[in-house]
């Protein structure tokens, strides 16, 4: 099963979001901070990151997927902005800092799974 | 014993003069001095056609009075012998006194303000008090000979240039009472001086026989006479020299308190556009505080939401693994009542974005059938619900269409979601077709549904934020009672507009009507 890695600091979603993926057979590990995000996803390897973009404390979302796509091994992982933020303007900086996608928050789960499953698939939007 | 010519006398007569005549003649040349001066000021405040009238009535008023003066002067000046005057000479000695002085007044008309034109104007003055007293004299007949004392004439006609130059100059100095009295007083000099000089240059020789001791004429009644001609004529024009003086200076305070009222008017619109500049500004600030408020409390709303609606979600998913059915109905109105909050959110978020005119329209060409068809696939769960038929008639023709696709797609929608919700197993239609308006190609979206219909008294609010058209109705149904005011904004935005048909029990159509080849609305709303 693909591996996703969730970076989200809110641990009810957190928790939420995990428990619902899990369900659907997804390998999963999460980072609750951008810092920390950069740190394990070199060792982690996942196959899709979901990014939270307000990150409270430390670096937020959009400086992490920068900072993710600068590295090689990663560059080629799609990423979906997940956010609260639900402003035209936040969809377009995300996909400018990197994304491939972005989804708001609340979460909608089949139209979630629906955008997960197309980036894995290779195919955009 | 002179011998001058054969049959002359050279013995000089005796000249004397009548005392209160010279005193007439000295007061008719000061009032024609005065009125004069007073006239040729007018002259100068004004301009064009006006301006040669007073010119012309200054003219004739020195001129005049010299003319008068002269003659009141040799009325009150006797031989022993009779005078008499040749009637055409006396005519032309008045006019060659006009004619100097109108060309003196004429030249300081021209340039008042210069010096070398002040001399000229002066020294024609003079001339013209000289040329008129010595045309007068020449018009004497009597029977005598007159011998001049050429240097008292010399003197006689530069006692008028100087004293004239004197006068003008004076009269441009000041418009003041005393300096117009000073001036009239410098003219009384001129043309007396010059004339009693004049007069004492002269001696005059009789002829053989001719030497009498009276005279038939009157020359106190005729001095008077002349003398109360001139005074009236010099009195009107003077009279009417004041009366525009005193118009003129009403006409100035006049526009001077209307320029003062233009400054303090010009003064009160700068005061009141800064204030308004500064109004805007703080409007703008408090727009911008309002719409970055609604983003924040849109977010902050959003992640509870996130978690109310992510739990009942899970909550409902175990429920049903393990038929717990009881919990499941209650754990669904959680679901519903946080869905519910959302759309509200989304739907208050997209009005003040409109409202800030911060909605921004992207047109481009679009494939209007996939725009039906995304509509239907969202809302075929609430149609399939409440066991309702949908059916697409769509116009190929007019497939292609520009316009920002995300807000009609919207208020489709919303247009869609709402018949589904008020129609239970009846039959939702979505049609499109071609309509021309002002000669360009507009599309008309109908959504026909046969549910339940609304009121007349209810149509017209149906579009207005938290008007629906029956609410008791409308409560069973959900929805945020934004949905249609949102959806008009937004076609608005498009340029094009919803409208409403329907009746009662048998059902509503809702047309979004839009240009086919759209253009950007000048503002929200």
């Amino acid at each position: 099963m693909p591996k996703l890695m969730i970076v989200e600091d809110n641990p009810e979603n957190l928790d939420m979001l995990s428990r619902r993926l899990a369900k659907r057979g997804f390998a999963l590990c999460h980072a609750v901070t951008g810092e920390a995000a950069l740190d394990l996803a070199p060792r982690e390897r996942p196959d899709l990151i979901l990014m939270d973009i307000g990150l409270g404390a430390g670096i937020d979302g959009l400086e992490t997927t920068r900072r993710l796509k600068a590295l090689p091994e990663l560059a080629a992982v799609p990423v979906i902005a997940l956010t609260a933020h639900a402003l035209a303007a936040d969809r377009e900086e995300s996909l400018a800092a990197g994304c491939a996608d972005y989804d708001t928050k609340p979460v909608d789960l089949p139209r979630l799974l629906a955008k997960i499953e197309a980036q894995l698939r290779g195919v955009a939007g | 014993m002179l011998q001058t010519e054969p049959g002359f006398l050279a013995i000089p007569l005796v000249e004397s003069y009548r005392p209160e005549l010279v005193l007439l003649s000295l007061a008719v040349i000061f009032f024609a001095g005065f009125t004069s001066l007073s006239l040729a000021d007018r002259m100068l405040a004004s301009f064009g056609r006006i301006r040669t009238g007073w010119l012309l009535g200054a003219a004739i008023a020195l001129g005049g009075g010299i003319w008068s003066m002269h003659f009141v002067a040799m009325l009150a000046f006797q031989l022993p012998m009779p005078i008499n005057y040749a009637p055409g000479l006396t005519v032309i000695s008045l006019l060659v006194a006009i004619v100097f002085v109108t060309v003196g007044l004429l030249i300081v008309s021209w340039r008042p303000d210069s010096r070398i034109a002040l001399a000229a104007a002066g020294i024609l003055t003079g001339l013209g008090v000289s040329a008129m007293h010595y045309t007068g004299m020449a018009a004497m007949r009597m029977g005598a000979l007159i011998i001049w004392y050429q240097p008292l004439v010399l003197l006689s006609v530069l006692i008028g240039v100087v004293a004239a130059t004197a006068a003008l100059w004076l009269s441009l100095q000041s418009k003041t009472l005393v300096f117009k009295l000073v001036a009239a007083a410098a003219m009384t000099i001129a043309v007396a001086g010059m004339h009693y000089t004049g007069m004492a240059a002269a001696s005059y020789v009789p002829a053989h026989g001719a030497l009498s001791t009276g005279t038939d004429l009157q020359p106190g009644v005729l001095a008077v006479a002349v003398a109360a001609a001139s005074f009236i004529i010099l009195f009107l024009a003077l009279l009417a020299a004041m009366v525009d003086q005193t118009l003129a200076n009403r006409a100035r305070a006049e526009a001077e308190r209307l320029r003062d009222l233009n400054e303090k008017l010009e003064g009160m619109v700068g005061t009141r556009t800064v204030e308004l500049l500064k109004a805007k500004q703080r409007a703008e600030r408090a727009s911008n505080a309002k719409t970055d408020f609604l983003a924040s409390i849109s977010h902050e709303l959003r992640t509870p939401l996130n978690a109310v609606i992510g739990y009942s979600e899970i909550l409902i998913e175990e429920a049903e693994e393990n038929g717990l059915t009881g919990s499941l109905e209650d754990i669904e109105k959680i679901r519903t009542a946080g869905r519910h909050i959302l759309a509200l959110v989304n739907d208050i978020l997209d009005l003040s974005k409109i409202e800030a005119g911060k909605m921004e329209v992207y047109i481009e060409r679009v494939a209007l059938k996939d725009i039906l068809d995304d509509a239907v696939t969202v809302c075929r769960r609430m149609l399939d619900e409440n066991g309702n038929r949908c059916i697409v008639e769509h116009a190929v023709a007019i497939d292609r269409v520009d316009t920002d696709v995300t807000k009609l797609r919207q208020a489709l929608i919303n247009l869609l979601g709402n018949a589904a919700k008020f129609t239970r197993n009846g039959t939702v239609t979505l049609a499109t077709r071609l309509a021309e308006r002002d000669g360009a190609d507009w599309i008309e979206i109908t959504v026909h549904d046969t549910g339940i219909g609304i009121a007349p008294e209810h149509q017209e609010g149906v579009f207005d934020e938290f008007q629906r058209g029956d609410s008791n109705v409308a409560r069973h149904h959900g929805g945020t009672g934004l949905g249609l005011a949102l959806s008009r904004r937004l076609i608005r935005l498009l340029g094009g507009d919803i409208t409403l048909a329907s009746q009662p029990g048998t059902g509503s159509v809702f047309t979004i009507a839009v240009p086919a080849r759209g253009r950007l609305a000048e503002a929200a709303d």
